[in-house]
């Protein structure tokens, strides 16, 4: 069974919401390399990376790879926050509208891949058989790829 | 500069690859840490994420930020494909909107730090 078909409406959140979090962690992590020297601020950012990877990892289970990683891209809307509040960076028009852009993506691919739940749905711009049949395909590469310890 | 910016491409590809390897990972109908840590693909996946990161560090020296960080979101237009490829995850409108529109926001970004 594709994952897309298991991972219906309501999971792929967690996923989102996972993917938040690494993003989060991510841009902590490069905001307190970029901020402090030494190596307790090493050891933290280093931390915060892991955390930050974890999260992915887990993120991934509850949906298509393909919606959750660009997700991630809220790190760009995190790191401009960031350095507006804490850095004092410039914050101009042009910043304000990329980082609603960028939401605007986020939610058109995260409501997106939440209604995909059958395969093949009407979400999809492909006719249903044609990516039927290439979910077929493309889920044998994945079990012959794929197989691990159960 | 042309090698750095052929490099920053490949990065993605690597990038991709990992996810994908990440992804191989974590599919199944549970999620525990012992089964993950048994599986092959955590181990290959992180092998290619670290190289990626290492990667983007290195470009990160010898090109600027302005055009690493576009390069570098090309990675969700890979990953796309790439799991089409292996995983079967099909290519939705929805998708190619969604990460067209964040491509556009990153770009505006960038162009707004210059």
């Amino acid at each position: 069974m594709s994952d897309s078909a298991k991972h219906s409406s309501g999971r792929i959140w967690i996923g989102v919401a996972l993917m938040f979090v690494c993003a989060a962690c991510l841009c902590a992590g490069q905001l307190i390399w970029k901020m402090y020297d030494g190596f307790g601020p090493l050891v933290a950012g280093f931390l915060l990376y892991l955390v930050g990877s974890a999260a992915m990892i887990c993120a991934y289970h509850f949906g298509s790879v393909s919606i959750l990683q660009p997700i991630n891209s809220v790190s760009y809307i995190f790191s401009t926050i960031l350095g507006a509040v804490i850095l004092h960076e410039s914050v101009t028009p042009l910043k304000i509208a990329a980082v609603f852009t960028i939401l605007v993506g986020v939610f058109i691919l995260a409501a997106g891949g939440s209604k995909d739940g059958a395969a093949g749905g009407e979400s999809n711009g492909e006719a249903g058989s044609e990516s039927g049949s290439e979910s077929g395909n493309g889920r044998t590469t994945a079990e012959k790829g794929g197989r691990h310890d159960r | 500069m042309i090698v750095n910016i052929l490099i920053t491409i490949v990065m993605g590809w690597i990038a991709s690859s990992a996810s994908i390897c990440l992804k191989l990972a974590t599919s199944g109908e549970k999620l525990s840490i012992a089964g993950l840590l048994r599986n092959k693909w955590l181990y290959f996946g992180g092998m290619l994420y670290v190289i990626a990161a290492l990667l983007n560090i290195y470009l990160l020296k010898k090109l600027p930020y302005s055009v690493v960080v576009p390069l570098g979101a090309l990675t969700y237009v890979w990953t796309m494909f790439l799991s089409r490829k292996v995983l079967g995850e099909p290519v939705t409108r929805s998708k190619v909107l969604g990460i067209s529109i964040i491509l556009i926001g990153v770009i505006m970004l960038v162009i707004s730090n210059i």
